[in-house]
């Protein structure tokens, strides 16, 4: 080959190479659907049984998991939103008034139940009772970042339900093994393969925590765990959980649950077995008055923090590192809100539900006016 | 003379053109949908509307019935609620129409039943009452509605459970109301800073808002309230 000509084969492979490497440096890779990895014989299509739709929880591939507290069941639902999205800038006015026109009715009868973020596509679903009565129907409301609602059907899904109804011959044990009809459920999550069923009966002086292994089998309903948590030099039990975060501490599982008597438990992850009386450690006690709604974990500035939204006290956002170093709450002199320490966010008032959006937002649904007017926004974490 | 005709024919149209509710589905007459749905869907040229402002459409599917295109929402009309259909065929002038849902019902009718218990002396470690209600009750505002008044008719505060989701039964004619157990029990935060919700010796009253709407939407006959009268001492819980 002569010179000139080998040299204009090597400009040309290396124009063509950067003009390649030009292409695919400004060539958008549109982000692909991540592969749902939940056998399909492990959900059916099909209509799903929703008769209440309560707390929600994300499970992996963009499975959403909704409480049933009127049909007492905890129910999967596929919702085909596996599409990785970018950090989601929610700032919507009035979503209250939005979703009654989406489902043809008025502002006053609905009630937003629950709010959570896929963390695959970052869309919002919002768990909606059309109608305030007994008969009201259940609505899974998804919101995207450009303001659409879509309103999920039920009729043709695939689906995965459970029901918390104990056997008859086990309906002594506590929380869930009376009248299903009469537990409510408070809060659920998805921790390594298990969902975790906070709730409470309104029949009896009980509530219960329980671990329900994903893929659901009928056969095999999970059990009640009884938690004993320390207060006042003794253990308690039976008191009501509202809302529970899982949460790592040094590479362990535990999920942090907030009591109806205020006290923060950590409780071990691997300690939750069938029939097990688990111990769980008191670590904050955050005072009178705080009714915890949501929880919030996360990091910034390499320290970790965990915001809590309350219904009277607005925001808290407590310390959290080294959470394994706090010393255990048993003594009944400590007067003020002790072991991990907080600090009240004023500047959020009228929060509802808080739910983590990304690494540097959560998302809130708020009252911020107090005029029944319900804002979505996302928030910087403080 | 083409442009006049064809002038006078889309004004002919316009004013052939109707909308209607029927049985819970809205129709357009005096519209031929012709051969299909338009690129952008049926919704790109008809849709219905509950509320005002930038709010989205109501949720449904349409379908061509005897000609005509129709609308059934997903969910039933609710009364009380003014539903505003908007439809602007190709080329054709905007209709609109607005109907009244169901009619809302107004005479009050539902009322307390009773408070359990019902004795008039409770321990102070007690830990719930039931409110029965003689027809369902609508949820979302019970612990605006409920209120316990110290011997000085003063409104205690942080007395209750007060849970997001309600106690109530299916029928939503009883509810389950707990007092704060981080009162109730000793040495804890909550009692140690607030005392426990209910003393023994002292006098307590019991109100239930009127405002408190039944299922229905309409607010009860009337108010209700109980008075506790005295308390016996009991052992403690947890002691």
């Amino acid at each position: 080959m002569r010179r000139g000509t080998l040299l204009t084969l090597v400009f040309g492979l290396a124009a063509v190479m950067c003009l390649t490497a030009g292409l695919t440096y400004h060539t958008y890779a549109a982000p692909q659907p991540v592969r749902l990895t939940v056998a399909t014989a492990d959900l059916s299509s099909g209509k799903a049984q929703l008769k209440s739709a309560g707390p929600l929880a994300f499970g992996p591939d963009g499975l959403l998991f909704v409480g049933d507290s009127v049909g007492a069941s905890i129910v999967a639902l596929d919702t085909n939103d596996r599409t990785p999205g970018p950090d989601a800038k929610f700032d919507i006015k009035g979503i209250n008034a939005k979703i009654a026109s989406l489902l043809g009715t008025s502002s006053d009868q609905i009630l937003i139940n629950d709010v959570k973020v896929n963390p695959i596509s970052k869309n919002a679903y919002l768990s909606v009772s059309r109608g305030r009565g007994p008969d009201a129907t259940p609505v899974i409301v998804r919101v995207d970042q450009t303001g659409q609602l879509t309103a999920l059907s039920l009729d043709n899904v695939k689906h995965s339900s459970i029901s918390l109804v104990d056997a008859p011959k086990n309906a002594q044990s506590s929380g869930f093994g009376g009248d299903p009809r009469m537990q409510t459920i408070t809060d659920i999550a998805f921790v390594n393969g298990n969902i975790i069923v906070a709730g409470l009966s309104n029949e009896e002086w009980s509530s219960a925590l329980r671990s329900i292994p994903f893929p659901f089998a009928q056969a095999a309903k999970g059990a009640t765990i009884q938690i004993w948590h320390a207060s006042h030099g003794d253990f308690e039990t039976e008191a009501p959980v509202r809302t529970f975060v899982p949460y790592t501490i040094q590479n362990q599982q535990y999920i942090l649950a907030a009591y109806t008597c205020t006290p923060l438990v950590k409780i071990p992850v691997s300690d939750l077995k069938p029939g097990a009386h688990v111990k769980g450690t008191t670590i904050a006690d955050l005072g009178s008055g705080n009714r915890p709604l949501d929880m919030v974990p996360y990091q910034k500035g390499g320290h970790s923090y965990i915001l809590i939204a309350n219904t009277s006290n607005g925001i808290q956002k407590l310390q959290a590192d080294n959470l394994e170093a706090y010393k255990p709450i048993t003594s009944p002199t400590v007067m003020d809100t002790g072991g991990v320490p907080f600090q009240k966010i004023n500047e959020l008032k009228g929060v509802q539900h808080l739910a983590h959006l990304d690494d540097s937002n959560a998302l809130v649904l708020m009252d911020g006016n107090g005029n029944g007017s319900l804002d979505l926004r996302a928030i910087a974490l403080p | 003379m083409v442009a006049i005709t064809l002038f006078l024919g889309v004004t002919a149209t316009a004013q052939d053109v109707a909308i209607q509710l029927e049985e819970g589905v809205f129709k357009v007459a005096g519209w031929n949908p012709g051969p299909g749905e338009p690129a952008q869907g049926w919704s790109s040229i008809f849709r219905i509307y509950s509320g005002s402002g930038d709010v989205p459409a109501l949720v449904g599917t349409y379908a061509v019935e005897g000609g005509s295109l129709v609308f059934h929402p997903r969910f039933p009309l609710v009364a009380g609620v003014r539903y505003r259909a908007v439809f602007q065929g190709p080329q054709g002038k905007l209709v609109q129409a607005t109907f009244e849902g169901p009619p809302r019902e107004t005479i009050s009718t539902t009322r307390v039943l009773h408070v359990y218990p019902s004795t008039d002396v409770l321990p102070s470690n007690t830990l719930k009452l039931y409110i029965y209600f003689s027809a369902p009750m609508s949820r979302g505002e019970a612990w605006q509605r409920i209120h316990l008044l110290d011997e000085n008719a003063k409104p205690l505060k942080f007395e209750f459970v007060e849970i997001q989701q309600e106690l109530w039964d299916p029928q939503n004619t009883r509810l389950t109301v707990l007092f704060d157990p981080g009162r109730i029990k000793r040495g804890v935060l909550p009692e140690m800073q607030l005392g426990p919700p209910i003393v023994e010796g002292m006098h307590y009253t019991l109100v239930i808002d009127r405002e408190w709407k039944d299922a229905r939407g309409v607010q009860l006959q009337q108010g209700f309230s109980k008075s506790f009268r005295e308390f016996r001492p009991i052992p403690r819980l947890g002691a």
